[in-house]
């Protein structure tokens, strides 16, 4: 395997993981948070 | 800038009172808010005093999220937070409730403020006052940063800031926050109220409620006991027609303002629609016209660096990613960023001016009569930068089911990332024509995409609202600002700002899903033994026909040529071949990687020894099995029409699901809009072709 493609390998395993984290982060803002006011509406009342 | 992090439990309030030069830590710095009418400049008032930057608009209720910067009083600092607008205290909407709990210190990691600057627009002093008084009861000291002096002047309005000062008995200083006068008086006062923490006595206040500090408890009681409720909310008024009275002298005129001359014809039912069809139309014609050479020279750029990349690196997988997948894929998208500055450019120019507000008045006329609220037409608005901030605007909206149904039709507008699809087919195939010979066509398409999310948002509103979300509708007072001169400032930074976003979401995003898309393109590879060469051929056609052959077959057996096939059926009634099935697919995550993907599928610039092929140019030249243009006119509206109706924006889907706390009505919408979509497209490209186009 010449470097090229160890280079490009890296490049797409990097840009999945990039990818693959923000979409972890929409699905984990899915999730109502514990200090919400009951409607999730993000006003952060206890 | 920064929203506030609401995760740690409270922190503990501290005196009011307390030295702030005592206190370098950032948590037990001085806390100052900052609240104030709708359009009363309170958000130019926070960019001035913490130097960050804000969208500036002139239209009411910008400010719908809270936001926090760091305000240096000579050697010390203070957190300012500004608060969303708002008419009055009385916890009927989300916002309110927000600047409730937070000037009651009622939310988790935000102490209750120290001070409280009361941004209160002089034009409109008497209504701006009954937040004040409201304010007032919350035992914070206020202070009043008196805006639109200037514009009060202009319609006779003498106010004696000392006698506004003396009669409510907390400071008062005029401010023009552009020119930065009288900030310096604003913070001295700011820091002296906050450090004496003098609150004065009430005359609708009994002993008993002086001495208490209101409590969450106490609002909602006023709310519930009609008669201390009237009480107070008279005893209000009274005080305020009384100072009133006794600060301002309003010289008679008998001469209606320019501004309200302007509005008869701007706000007129049939002339004022004209007049914003003909703005808009004029807008997108330069924006068309403008663009161009810039775009052009763009396009070139990056054309020439693919070429000089190809040239300059050894052949190989890496310099195939950089110049057809990087390159392409990133470039393709950024060529439009000139497109995207003016868009801007025009629609802060409206803002500021006053005008979005008369828009905003015509087109509520329309909409309230087709059940949709007042209050969604700010929500809307803000969807056509981008639907995320305009569903969160919707949080303005008091009743929870004009609410859902306004975050239920706000994606329909035409957001900044649908720009770049419109603008390429477009430019491929409507340039240079005309409407009546006067009227560039491509405006002309680009006003009726908009037309076409507007009212299909009216339609699918007034279906919900019979239906599904049937509530009667609140009256609605709708203010309108004066006109003013746009400050360039706010207009060139609120362009910048979002030209910025386009390009960082091109560097982030874009680039990490053309990488992505490029990779499943070119895997795996496909052996092109089976060429067989033209017999009379020269050496120069074989490799030409070889070339073709190699792309051709490495696209249709790659992982995107298999995904491509496998919808193809699905999609080859609207007109659109596997390739175009590609590029759809990859837009669900984000519209404008249509662009990319069809830059890299049509591998755009392939040889550097070739004339470098443009995007559009290779569209055109798209042909089927049969020899027949993939790409016509027809498709390429079908393709824009699909666009406007469909959902396609991860971004958008996470925040319907967190403002609406709901999975049912988050994927209800996610799929009445792509089936919307499908329709209209079928219905475009199936009636296009039986009328003959």
């Amino acid at each position: 395997m010449n470097i090229q493609n160890i280079i490009v390998a890296l490049i797409i395993v990097a840009a999945l993981l990039y990818v693959g984290n923000i979409l972890r982060q929409k699905v984990k803002s899915f999730k109502p948070k514990d200090n919400s006011c009951g409607a999730d509406c993000g006003c952060g009342k206890k | 800038m920064k929203t506030l992090e609401v995760q740690s439990p409270k922190s503990k309030v501290q005196s009011p009172d307390k030295e702030i030069s005592e206190i370098p830590n950032p948590k037990s710095q001085m806390l100052i808010a900052l609240a104030g009418n709708p359009n009363a400049g309170k958000t130019t008032l926070f960019n001035a005093l913490t130097g960050m930057k804000q969208k500036v608009a002139n239209y009411p209720g910008v400010t719908v999220e809270r936001r926090e910067g760091i305000w240096k009083l000579g050697e010390n600092a203070a957190r300012l937070i500004d608060l969303p607008g708002l008419y009055s205290l009385d916890v009927t909407s989300i916002d309110e409730e927000i600047a409730h709990d937070v000037l009651t210190g009622n939310l988790v990691n935000l102490p209750k403020p120290d001070a409280v600057i009361a941004v209160v627009d002089a034009t409109n002093l008497e209504r701006n006052l009954y937040l004040v008084t409201q304010l007032l009861e919350y035992n914070i000291p206020v202070v009043i940063a008196l805006t639109m002096i200037d514009l009060a002047e202009k319609q006779s309005l003498e106010i004696d800031t000392d006698k506004l000062s003396s009669l409510l008995q907390i400071p008062v200083v005029a401010v023009k926050a552009a020119q930065k006068q009288g900030i310096e008086e604003l913070a001295e006062k700011t820091l002296k109220a906050a450090q004496v923490h003098q609150i004065p006595r009430l005359p609708w206040l009994t002993e008993s409620e002086f001495l208490e500090t209101v409590t969450e408890e106490d609002i909602h009681l006023s709310l519930t006991d009609n008669a201390g409720a009237n009480r107070k909310i008279f005893a209000r008024y009274n005080f305020i027609s009384d100072v009133y009275q006794e600060a301002v002298k309003a010289v008679e005129t008998t001469e209606r303002s320019v501004s309200e001359k302007i509005d008869s014809v701007l706000t007129h039912k049939f002339f004022g629609l004209v007049i914003l069809v003909a703005i808009l139309l004029l807008v997108f014609q330069t924006i068309f016209s403008w663009a161009e050479l810039p775009m052009n020279l763009l396009e070139s750029g990056f054309g020439a660096l693919g070429e000089l990349a190809k040239a300059q690196m050894p052949a190989g997988v890496l310099t195939d990613l950089l110049t057809d997948g990087i390159i392409a894929g990133v470039g393709g998208v950024l060529v439009f960023l000139p497109q995207i500055l003016l868009l801007f450019l025009f629609i802060s120019i409206l803002e500021d001016t006053g005008y979005m507000s008369r828009a905003a008045f015509l087109l509520d006329k329309i909409m309230s009569k087709f059940g949709l609220h007042g209050k969604a037409f700010l929500p809307l608005m803000s969807s056509f930068a981008c639907a995320i901030p305009g569903i969160m605007a919707a949080r303005t909206i008091e009743n929870p089911k004009d609410r859902l149904a306004t975050i239920m039709v706000a994606p329909f507008m035409s957001c900044s990332a649908r720009l770049p699809v419109y603008t390429l087919m477009i430019a491929t195939f409507f340039a240079g024509q005309t409407v009546f010979g006067v009227i560039s066509l491509a405006a002309v398409l680009m006003l009726a995409m908009y037309a076409l999310g507007i009212i299909t948002a009216i339609i699918v509103a007034f279906i919900l609202k019979r239906t599904l979300l049937k509530s009667p509708l609140p009256p609605f007072v709708m203010e309108l600002p004066p006109y003013r001169l746009p400050n360039l400032r706010n207009v060139f930074q609120n362009m910048f700002n979002n030209g910025w976003m386009f390009v960082k979401r091109a560097g982030t995003v874009i680039l990490a899903i053309s990488i992505i898309l490029w990779a499943l393109a070119y895997f795996p590879r496909t052996n092109t033994e089976a060429f067989v060469p033209a017999e009379n051929a020269s050496a120069e056609e074989i490799q030409k026909a070889k070339d073709d052959f190699q792309q051709s077959e490495q696209l249709r057996n790659s992982y995107a040529g298999k995904l491509g096939h496998l919808i193809e059926p699905v999609i080859q009634p609207l007109g659109f071949d596997w390739k175009i099935g590609i590029a759809l697919i990859s837009s669900f995550a984000a519209r404008e990687v249509l662009v990319s993907t069809l830059s890299i599928i049509y591998n755009v610039g392939k040889d550097a020894n070739e004339e470098s092929e443009t995007l559009k140019d290779a569209i055109k030249n798209e042909k089927r099995n049969d020899g027949t243009s993939v790409w016509t006119p027809l498709t390429a509206l079908t393709l824009m029409v699909f666009f406007v109706l469909a959902m396609q924006c991860m971004s958008t889907v996470a925040i319907v699901r967190r403002e609406t706390n709901s999975w049912a009505w988050t994927l209800f919408m996610v799929g009445y809009m792509t089936g919307l979509a499908y329709l209209a497209a079928f219905i475009t490209y199936q009636g296009g072709k039986l009328l003959g186009f």
